[in-house]
């Protein structure tokens, strides 16, 4: 009897681990370029390399006040063309732990545009702004400036190019 | 058996000599003659080759860049001295005719109020086509291009207009968020853009304008902050070697803010008697006296 409890005991706690396992097997990939997602995002969005433009290094040190030196990648990509905001970001941390850091150092990126906003112009643009977000998929942080459709564009582009 | 082994040895010492003699050569030769790719940003440890990142506009910028550097130098032998435009006689209408005004929604007004004499169809007001700049944004920055209505860089625009003036009045939009070292070095980048395609052209960097009292977002853009920053930017024009002009002392009053009637309402803009005051301004300092 005693020993039929300590079986079931060890059943239950074999089929939790293997339910436990089975729930997380999706794994985020590592070893994508943030550059090939940044395109993959531009295409996805329906933008090319005309009206989406590469900001520099200075900008994203000097302006956003990160520290790209320590990062595996980056890349900040601004509208060029027309009257729009918009704009995205995608950073690769060395580790989960500085995924963290940078997902904060962007959130007040995000906090200081809004600061610095000025309804004067494009008033019309500021809820892509305010709805700005940053997120982590595994050592990969992205942030958007984008319309509430894009912005769900470009998360999924960004999922799926991640998907293990 | 030896001897034969013997008479293979020099042959075989030759042939290997021969051999690395080639590599060495082959390895030079590709060294010389390989480009080395141009990487603007993107993966610390990842290589990423941009080399065929430039756009068809920016390669054609970079063919006129090259002839344009060809051309002889300025006639103009009045230029004067000084990096701050001193007072001059009153050069005319003429002088305005010869700038070309870019900037930011400060300057867009100038074709929104129709102050230059052909109004909102002037070719001489090279703004974005939302109105407004940010110095930050400088590099990436677009204007609509008046002659064609497209929307180029600003190198682009100067590559192909050339103008024999270009008056610069930029930083309201970043003054607020910009450290020091970060806006100047923008704004030098800016400059040296412009005179690399156009040597010729003359540029004058203007102060911003001051704010009003009242003006809601005053904590953000203060005028403390655009004093700073007016001294930023005529450091950058002697840094540069090219013209500063001090609007700034025309349009602010004693309080050092923008007086009512110099402002459209919103506390940054200027109104149409504004806008004349600075003409006024840059007509009595010009860079040269008419000849």
């Amino acid at each position: 009897m005693k020993w039929n409890k300590i079986m079931a005991i060890v059943l239950v706690a074999a089929v939790a681990l293997a339910l436990y396992a089975c729930g997380n097997t999706s794994k985020v990939r590592n070893d994508v370029f943030v550059e090939t997602l940044a395109k993959e995002v531009i295409e996805a969005l329906g933008k090319d390399d005309e009206s989406f433009k590469a900001m520099d290094k200075d900008y994203i040190q000097g302006y956003m006040g990160l520290d790209v030196n320590n990062y595996d990648g980056y890349a900040v990509y601004k509208n060029a063309i027309g009257a729009n905001i918009d704009e995205f970001g995608i950073f690769k941390a060395k580790n989960s732990d500085q995924a963290k850091e940078i997902k904060s150092a962007v959130e007040d990126y995000l906090d200081m545009m809004l600061a610095g906003w000025m309804d004067e112009y494009m008033p019309l643009e500021k809820p892509k702004l305010t709805s700005a977000k940053a997120k982590i998929v595994g050592n990969y942080v992205m942030y958007c400036i984008l319309s509430e459709d894009a912005v769900k564009t470009a998360n999924e582009t960004l999922d799926n190019a991640l998907q293990g | 058996m030896n001897s034969k082994k013997n008479l293979f040895y020099p042959m075989w010492a030759m042939a290997i000599i021969l051999c690395v003699v080639l590599v060495l050569f082959s390895l030079i030769f590709v060294s010389c003659s390989s480009v080395q790719p141009k990487v603007a940003g993107g993966d610390n440890n990842e290589q990423t080759n941009k080399a065929d990142d430039n756009t068809p506009d920016q390669q054609q910028d970079q063919t006129n860049s090259d002839d344009a550097s060809l051309q002889s130098p300025t006639s103009q032998s009045n230029i004067q001295a000084t990096t701050r435009l001193a007072t001059t006689e009153d050069a005319g209408t003429e002088y305005i005719s010869k700038i070309t005004f870019l900037g930011d929604s400060t300057t867009y007004g100038l074709k929104y109020y129709e102050i230059l004499p052909e109004g909102k169809n002037t070719n001489q007001v090279w703004t974005p086509v939302s109105g407004t700049l940010s110095l930050f944004e400088q590099s990436i920055a677009t204007i609509e291009y008046p002659e064609t209505g497209e929307e180029i860089s600003i190198v682009s625009a100067v590559t192909r207009k050339k103008p024999e003036i270009l008056l610069i009045t930029l930083g309201v939009n970043g003054i607020a968020t910009m450290q020091e070292d970060y806006f100047i070095s923008e704004y030098i980048k800016l400059v040296n853009s412009v005179l690399e395609a156009s040597p010729d052209t003359i540029v004058i960097l203007n102060t911003m304008y001051p704010v009003a009292s009242d003006y809601k977002n005053i904590d953000v853009i203060s005028n403390e902050k655009i004093v700073q920053g007016n001294l930023w930017i005529e450091q950058v024009a002697e840094d540069t070697g090219v013209k500063f002009l001090n609007t700034y002392e025309t349009i602010a009053d004693s309080n050092g803010t923008l007086p009512a009637n110099y402002q459209n309402g919103d506390g940054i803009h200027l109104s149409t008697e504004g806008f004349n005051a600075v003409l006024a301004y840059i007509r009595t300092h010009a860079c040269y006296t008419a000849q």
